[in-house]
């Protein structure tokens, strides 16, 4: 029986008497890939920035592996071993793809000033970002690029790379914030890919917030779906597809926006 | 890059060791307030590194001299012990409210520094025990070390040496290797850094309270240099005179401000009849050294090379 | 005891609004925070002693005199620095602190460190429900009252104003609503300085001209300002009036000093508290 991980807990936020998610309540187990869909302004990044953003709830609260995770720093909630894709390509400036490989690591280890400077093993740390980085470079086939500045790569692999630097601090579970917004067909194709294999050969659970519908639905095997701020449909991607609040909410807005 | 900081440092050695050869009064009297001013330009120099304007560096500098002066004076306490607690009570008070007032950015920050600093000053004014009000404190104790009293200026300019050798050490140790990537990182791409599990908050109470600790630690030099202290010694201008530095050498490496101090000083020591000339030539510099020298002199010699 | 509150109070607010509106509006305009605000009370201040005592002229032809002279000196700081470092918050705090050493640097320069005298238009007070009122200071406060007011309907009943109240609450807005933000910034920064220029104009006969009188009243500005909020109008004049109490009940308990840093303590805790201010949206 596989334990509940991430448990999100009547959960409520609100800016200046805006209700950005009301009442939000779902549990995510091991192993799993997660998609978290619905319109825009339907609260899915703000439940990203509470879950991992240090922000607070205005009511309700977020668990993580048995720790009441709420409000902490998101520095905190990576060390717990949950950790955060951007949905905009975010890169170091002036390292190349390795050195941001092995900064990962590093950085991991050096949450504070003083588990820096007072970690004895400084050599190991970084044999084991030197190595980590080396292994990653190939999981996630970005060898061909390990020596280029970031800064100077194609959109696309600036957003590979960001999924790259999670997997390489090893976290239990892996939140994707709009991981294929911006990119094109192929690059759509290899950032599932490479979801699938985070997924089964590296046993990182997922959670993934995106538009792209059928990518969503074919990758995930539990779909949640938010609007205007309430959770609306739970369950695999056939029932939500079916799910007539899902419907009337995601078709509705495309409707609209038509 | 590389070269220019190799002909930069040694230019600043020689710089540091020429006071020796002159061995004039004059030249030690400038050699000490150069480094004295260095360590408050140096401590202003990492609060910008992480892109914040700390503008109560002076009243950072005036608890330093305070408490040494107080310590050794009042208490008996010996110099050593002295300036470690100019450098301990400064960085302790900065770490503690590091935990809120970091949490404020850009704008914000600097105002609430900007009034801070001129409360602390206000407190040494207010509170005439143990502070002696405007009138300051004086006969403070000359620095001795292990028993050795450094009343000559050679003396004590090698302690002041030693001191900004330690923090250039500091500084060194905080913005290159490990702790430099963290650093640059939070203030480039903060969510980033933070996702992999960097705790921003902590690192920047530690930055502030290293600065704050080394403008300390100048207050404590500036303090039994003198032997004389007053509150506005440690006004906003004295803040604002470490920013020039900064700007004048560039705030882009940490060569910049010693460059910036180097240059400064002098100046007014120099050209005694050119006192009332000081200000307006610094803050005339500082507008048209950010206009069109927006990366100092440091900067600018990068580029030329 | 409470007839003197009142009249200290009173007084001081309507001088803290002048110096307060000026410097909360170039903020709001142009995200400036200008530390050299103090200084154009500076250059006020000295257009009424060069007028009253090289040119000959009167106090009343000084005091607009003072403020157009300190409006012109802030179109070309807008123009020659402070245009340059819009978006670039820390560069443009530098600047204006540039600027402010530098425009003291040069009074001093000229004239010394001395307070220069400036002959008092009016002199002696009345009295009245048992406290005295100086007749100088209540003048400075009525004329700062009106000037406060002017602008105030300046800001809501011209075309100019309401472009530049749209760029303070938003320039996304504005130009989307056709208003070049630009185009506002000379006006805020001349309207702002020629603001604190008149008041140190109706300072200098109360306290006379020296180099250091900016700093003071900048302080106050800053209060003022970050109590009420960063840029906002409304905000400031509330603040105005909420300093000036408190600074004249705790003067009168106490002294000034403790005064001074009872205000500051309330700045720190607004600023970590609320850092939008008492008025403003966060």
């Amino acid at each position: 029986m596989s334990v509940a991980q991430l448990e999100v807990r009547d959960v409520s936020r609100s800016f200046g008497g805006i209700h950005a998610v009301q009442n939000v309540s779902f549990a995510v187990d091991t192993g799993r890939i997660t998609g978290l869909v619905g319109p825009n302004g339907a609260g899915k990044t703000t439940l990203f920035n509470l879950i991992t953003g240090g922000m607070p709830t205005t009511s309700g609260s977020i668990h993580f592996d048995g720790h009441d995770i709420s409000g902490w720093a998101p520095g905190r909630v990576a060390k717990m071993g949950l950790v955060r894709s951007f949905q905009a390509a975010m890169v170091l400036p002036e390292l190349t793809v390795r050195e941001h490989l092995e900064q990962a690591v590093l950085f991991y280890h050096a949450g504070t000033p003083l588990a820096l400077f007072a970690n004895r093993h400084r050599r190991a740390t970084r044999e084991e970002a030197r190595a980590t980085a080396e292994e990653v470079l190939d999981f996630t086939d970005l060898r061909e690029n390990a020596d280029e500045i970031a800064a100077s790569l194609p959109y696309g692999l600036q957003k590979i790379l960001g999924v790259a630097m999670a997997i390489a601090v090893r976290p239990k579970m892996l939140l994707a914030d709009e991981p294929a917004a911006g990119l094109n067909g192929a690059e759509t194709a290899r950032m599932e890919a490479l979801f699938r294999a985070v997924h089964a050969e590296r046993g990182i659970a997922l959670m993934v917030i995106e538009h792209d519908l059928p990518m969503v639905m074919r990758l995930c095997d539990r779909i949640i779906a938010l609007s205007q701020g309430k959770l609306i449909a739970d369950g695999t991607p056939a029932e939500v597809r079916h799910s007539p609040a899902f419907v009337e909410a995601y078709l509705g807005s495309v409707a609209d926006a038509a | 890059m590389r070269i220019v900081n190799i002909v930069l440092t040694i230019l600043i050695v020689g710089l540091a060791l020429s006071p020796f050869l002159i061995g004039e009064r004059f030249t030690w009297h400038i050699a000490i307030l150069i480094g004295i001013k260095a360590l408050l330009a140096l401590s202003l120099h990492l609060m910008l590194r992480i892109g914040q304007l700390s503008l109560a560096q002076a009243g950072f500098m005036g608890m330093g001299a305070y408490a040494s002066a107080l310590l050794t004076r009042d208490v008996g306490v010996p110099f050593l012990l002295g300036l470690g607690a100019a450098i301990a009570i400064p960085a302790l008070i900065a770490w503690v409210i590091g935990a809120v007032i970091l949490k404020v950015r850009g704008v914000h920050f600097a105002l609430l520094t900007f009034v801070m600093g001129e409360a602390i000053v206000l407190v040494f004014v207010e509170f005439v025990f143990p502070f002696g009000g405007n009138n300051g404190l004086m006969s403070i104790p000359t620095a001795s070390i292990f028993g050795m009293t450094l009343r000559s200026r050679e003396s004590f300019y090698i302690l002041v040496l030693a001191v900004v050798a330690l923090s250039l050490l500091v500084l060194r140790i905080m913005l290159h290797g490990q702790s430099g990537h963290i650093l640059r990182g939070l203030d480039s791409n903060e969510p980033l850094v933070q996702s992999l599990g960097i705790d921003a908050l902590a690192w920047r109470r530690f930055v502030f309270a290293a600065s704050a600790g080394i403008a300390g630690a100048s207050g404590s030099l500036y303090a039994h240099y003198l032997s004389y202290i007053s509150p506005e010694a440690f006004n906003i201008t004295t803040t604002i005179n470490a920013l020039v530095m900064n700007v004048v050498g560039g705030v882009g490496a940490v060569v910049g401000p010693i460059v910036g101090a180097i240059i400064l000083v002098p100046l007014p020591e120099l050209f005694r009849t050119a006192i009332a000339w000081q200000q307006f030539l610094y803050g005339l510099s500082l507008i048209l050294l950010m206009v069109f020298l927006p990366r100092g002199l440091v900067g600018l010699l990068r580029r030329l090379k | 005891m409470f007839q003197q509150f009142l009249v200290v109070a009173g007084l001081s607010s309507a001088t803290y609004m002048l110096t307060a509106l000026g410097f909360t509006l170039i903020f709001g305009i142009m995200r400036v925070v200008n530390f050299a605000h103090g200084e154009f009370l500076l250059i006020g201040a000295y257009t009424v002693f060069v007028a009253q005592h090289v040119l000959g002229l009167d106090y009343m032809i000084a005091l607009p005199l003072a403020a157009l002279v300190a409006g012109g000196f802030g179109i070309l700081a807008e123009r020659l620095l402070f245009r340059r470092f819009t978006g670039d918050e820390i560069g443009g705090m530098i600047v204006a602190l540039a600027l402010a050493i530098t425009i003291k640097g040069a009074v001093t320069v000229i004239w010394g460190v001395d307070s220069q005298p400036i002959d008092r238009p009016f002199s002696g007070s009345f009295e009245i429900a048992g406290v005295f009122i100086p007749r100088d200071q209540l003048f400075a406060a009525v004329v700062a009252l009106v000037m406060v007011v002017v602008t105030w309907w300046l800001l809501n009943h011209t075309r100019l104003g309401l472009a530049m109240r749209a760029v303070a609450q938003s320039p996304e807005v504005a130009r989307l609503q056709g208003i070049a933000p630009w185009k506002t910034y000379p006006v805020a920064f001349a309207i702002g300085c020629a603001l604190a220029g008149l008041a140190g104009a109706l300072a200098a006969p109360i306290y006379g001209a020296e180099p250091n009188m900016g700093d003071a009243a900048l302080m106050k500005a800053f209060i003022v300002v970050v109590l009420g909020g960063l840029g906002s109008i409304p905000g400031a004049l509330i603040a105005a009036v909420l300093l000036a109490s408190i600074e004249a009940g705790i003067s009168i308990l106490f002294n000034a000093t403790i005064a001074a840093l009872v205000s500051f303590l309330a700045v720190i805790v607004v600023l970590l508290v609320k850092p939008a201010g008492i008025m403003g949206r966060s």
